[in-house]
């Protein structure tokens, strides 16, 4: 039979992985025409490549006439037989004898439908008849608008690499997002989601923060909330299973090395926890190693102290009330929380005292104020060992947050309200630091794990939440990044969600994948989402034209429920 | 020549000429179904014709057990895209213009998967009667251009005639079609141990040699050649049975000059599967091999009954006559019709 060969230096070429040889051909019908945002082909008989083509996988078709490639996803795959109904091939078996084997296998085809990526030409045109090849190395980077056609990456930023991707011909490529898509000024914000208890989501942050930390050419800080369990509490030791040898061992060293990326924890990492109220000098961390205390005197938190509120209480009465005492700390008549207490007290006991009773003290009635003194008294209790109610409190020193500096925060320990507080304020503080004309720093990555506690999916709005959106609508012209994960994307804030310019989604239930959040994927990719197996994710980048599977190596810090205590350590 | 540009060029051949593009919805073989098959022969028992015989098969435990490897069959498609109408004096005469496509493949069976053996053979080009075109220079500049122009050698004009003789010079190039690829076949090691089976008669095939590794099997039987009451056994033949073979051959006194000579075979037929409520012609089929094996019949009356009886499954439903198509024949033709325009095409390179 005839065939035309490709020759060797046909400018194409550079982007077929020629060796492994065609692995179909395109093919358009009456019923399911190939379109310029997609196009269909079968799968060549040979079985290693009916083997290795998956879901998520890239091709290259090169028209006949070698004239232009055009790169695809894989987002769909069917298996055809010419069997023409259910009834056919009950009666091929002798009419329902299933122990029946037969002398001809029916004819079977493998039909493969991929979304459009790129094409050289950069026509949008359907697709024509043509030969389908793996793609080389460079052409997956250049399929993903990662690099131009002579390998150059075309990025405006520096490429943050952050996974590896595997195809189907076992070639691999690092794939990496631009770096002014992620901390800014072009887009900004990550977001991932993925059932708990992989983890995944952690690794994955963990992975690309040292990642963007190597690769990044501006001034970055990272500030991580280690909301649960000790997840984040040893992220400056280093994570042993990467020299242990096993294949996902290896294959992460390998990853490091591929990616210049050093296979170091965040040494120098600083960890921050509330003052333990029972011991003047501890935390109350879970980390077993040295952490700092922090507690807020009023001077500190008097501008947060609504938040921490429930929204149904906080009224328009109780808000007014609450800015006679701000107006009061604002001009130091007020310095600790005491004295406010006490102020209160007295403002009630006065209006009580007079004959007859005033039933309104500064335009407020007395019951708003009395309402106003329970809540203030019953703070300190709730947001155990925040609130320093006298005497000075201590800060987490924003100001010495450095390029290249990471500081771990600890909220574990508090309570739902209590880690809104801190998160908040941490918000605040930051915000602040990066809009003061001396700040060194180009911007500080926020990363916080449970996202949905702080920017719940809904209607209704509390201030962190308003807060958080106006951060990712407009935190990146600042440097304020925020990294946040949860569960599901879908109990997030779609405002939050939609302005991030990367989201990575690792494995997701059924139920959740029926969400608007995932309704641009096919459901083969979702199948493929609910089956994920740890280490992997989906990538989508505002810059790429699909998303894309990618596999990311163990993170480079111990994961928090490795660490051996030397305590216990010595008893093994 | 690339297929469009052959349809282009046979266009253009017509319309060069003063013709007119007038292509027909239908082949000449779908017209006339019959006009090719020649239900003239002749058959005499070898075995007793007082019973039918139960070939030693055992379903399903014999359900793998066919040896066979190869599968034949050619396909033509020949339809009329237009007529040139021509005065020679007082006569009036229209002049039909056929493009045909004509192909044969054989299929190879290899743990169970079908692969195109060797390459299919493809002819295509139009086929007109030459005398009657009144520019004969025409002719050769077109043949210059790489359109095959076949002259179908007719006598007069008679336009039914020609059409009539335009369907049999396409079955006679499809024959040659696949005596030419059985020939490669047969002169290839792959014959050594191995039967070729072939959709249709044997006796269409000249060439003794060439056949003598190849099984025929007829689906359709135009005519009897026993007794009606005799006949009439083989049409109630019971699933897994056969008849009494029996030579066949062309009749004593042909000299019919498209026959070119007497043809014999040997034949019989089999009952692949019987279903209540169908004709009497259900999974009947009727098997030809090379009169070579007249000496050793009863064995591969044996053999190839039990493989034949084997190849019944899978079916080709739904196509018509499934209950007797064999799979891999099926599959033939699935190529063939692949790799050949469609009517549909073929109409539409006309009009466009």
């Amino acid at each position: 039979m005839k065939q035309t060969l490709l020759p060797e230096v046909n400018s194409l070429t550079k982007f077929l992985n020629l060796e492994y040889g065609i692995i179909g051909r395109t093919a358009s019908t009456k019923s399911e025409p190939n379109r310029s945002s997609e196009f269909h082909f079968w799968v060549a008989d040979k079985d290693e490549a009916i083997g290795k083509i998956e879901i998520g996988n890239i091709v290259a078709a090169l028209a006949d006439e070698q004239s232009d490639i055009t790169f695809g996803i894989v987002t769909e795959m069917r298996s055809y037989s010419d069997v023409d109904s259910f009834i056919a091939d009950f009666l091929s078996h002798n009419f329902g004898e299933a122990q029946v084997e037969v002398p001809t296998d029916v004819s079977q085809v493998i039909v493969v439908t991929c979304a459009v990526m790129r094409n050289v030409s950069a026509k949008t045109k359907p697709v024509e008849r043509s030969r389908v090849y793996f793609p080389s190395e460079l052409g997956i980077q250049f399929s993903y608008g990662i690099v131009d056609e002579k390998g150059e990456s075309i990025f405006s930023g520096a490429p943050i690499p952050i996974g590896i991707f595997e195809n189907g011909d076992s070639t691999i490529s690092a794939i990496g997002v631009d770096e002014d898509f992620l901390i800014g000024p072009e887009g900004a914000h990550l977001n991932v989601s993925g059932i708990s208890g992989l983890a995944s989501k952690t690794s994955a942050i963990e992975f690309a923060i040292k990642s963007l930390l190597t690769h990044t050419t501006k001034n970055i800080a990272v500030i991580m909330f280690n909301v649960k369990s000790s997840d984040l509490l040893y992220i400056d030791q280093h994570n042993t299973r990467l020299h242990e040898n096993n294949p996902l061992s290896d294959w992460s060293r390998h990853c490091y090395e591929a990616l210049r990326i050093p296979m170091e924890p965040f040494v120098g990492a600083r960890f921050f926890a509330p003052a333990n109220p029972r011991d003047p000098n501890g935390t109350q961390s879970l980390r077993h190693l040295a952490t700092n205390r922090f507690s807020w005197d009023l001077s500190m938190i008097y501008r947060d102290i609504p938040t921490l509120f429930d929204p149904t209480d906080f009224d328009d009465k109780m808000e007014g009330v609450w800015f006679v005492i701000q107006d009061r700390i604002e001009r130091n008549e007020l310095t600790t929380y005491e004295q406010v207490l006490r102020w209160i007290q007295q403002q009630i006991d006065g209006a009580n005292n007079q004959r007859p009773p005033q039933a309104w003290i500064m335009g407020a009635h007395v019951a708003t104020w009395s309402k106003m003194r329970s809540h203030l008294q019953r703070f300190p209790q709730s947001f155990r060992g925040l609130i320093a109610t006298a005497g000075r409190g201590t800060d987490i020193p924003w100001s010495e947050l450095a390029a290249g500096g990471v500081f771990v925060v600890d909220i574990q320990s508090l309570s739902d309200r209590g880690q809104r507080l801190v998160f908040g304020r941490s918000i605040r503080a930051i915000s602040e630091l990066l809009e003061n004309p001396n700040c060194e720093l180009d911007g500080v990555v926020v990363f916080v794990d449970e996202l949905n506690k702080f920017a719940p999916s809904g209607n209704f709005r509390t201030p962190l939440k308003s807060h958080l959106i106006d951060v990712t609508a407009r935190g990146r012209s600042m440097g304020l990044i925020l990294f946040g994960a949860e569960q599901f994307a879908s109990s997030v804030d779609k405002e939050i969600v939609e302005n991030s310019s990367t989201y990575l989604f690792g494995r997701t239930e059924s139920n959740e994948l029926r969400a608007p959040n995932y309704s641009g994927l096919s459901n083969e990719v979702k199948t493929k989402l609910m089956m994920l197996p740890q280490g992997s994710l989906l990538v989508k980048f505002a810059k790429f034209q699909q998303p894309i599977f990618v596999r990311f190596p163990l993170p480079p810090c111990l994961p928090g429920d490795h660490f051996v205590a030397p305590s216990e350590n010595n008893d093994m | 020549m690339r297929r469009s540009k052959s349809l282009s060029k046979a266009k253009q051949f017509i319309t060069s000429q003063g013709g007119q593009i007038a292509p027909l919805g239908i082949s000449e073989e779908e017209l006339n179904p019959d006009e090719q098959d020649d239900l003239s022969y002749q058959a005499y028992p070898l075995e007793s014709m007082e019973s039918c015989y139960r070939v030693d098969f055992n379903f399903p435990e014999d359900s793998l057990c066919s040896e066979f490897g190869f599968f034949e069959d050619g396909k033509q498609r020949t339809i009329q895209i237009g007529y040139i109408p021509v005065e020679y004096g007082e006569i009036h005469v229209l002049i039909p213009v056929h493009y045909f496509v004509i192909s044969s493949v054989i299929l190879q069976r290899s743990n169970r998967e079908l692969k195109l053996w060797g390459s299919a053979k493809v002819k295509e080009g139009v086929f007109v009667e030459k005398s009657l075109i009144p520019n004969q220079n025409v002719l050769d500049d077109f043949a210059d251009q790489g359109l095959e122009i076949v002259d179908i050698r007719a006598q007069g004009g008679d336009y039914y005639a020609l059409r009539k003789k335009t369907l049999q010079e396409a079955k006679k190039i499809r024959l040659q079609l696949e005596t030419d690829l059985i020939a490669e076949w047969r002169l290839s090691k792959d014959s050594k141990d191995s039967f070729l089976i072939v959709d249709g008669t044997l006796m269409n095939f000249r060439n003794e040699a060439n056949i003598e590794r190849c099984v025929g099997i007829s689906k359709s039987f135009g005519s009897r050649y026993f007794s009606v009451s005799d006949h009439n056994r083989v049409l109630t033949m019971r699933e897994f049975e056969r008849s009494w073979a029996f030579r066949f051959h062309t009749p004593d006194d042909d000299t019919d000059a498209l026959n070119q000579g007497k043809r014999e075979r040997l034949s019989w037929y089999l009952r692949l599967r019987e279903k209540r409520n169908t004709d009497p012609e259900f999974g009947l089929i009727r098997v030809e091999i090379g009169l070579k094996h007249l000496d050793t019949l009863q064995d591969k009356i044996k053999s190839i009954s039990r493989y034949l009886l084997s190849e019944r499954l899978p079916i080709s439903y739904p196509i018509p006559r499934w209950d007797k198509h064999l799979y891999p024949i099926y599959k033939c033709e699935s190529y063939l019709s692949s790799i050949m325009p469609s009517i549909g095409t073929i109409s539409a390179a006309m009009k466009g």
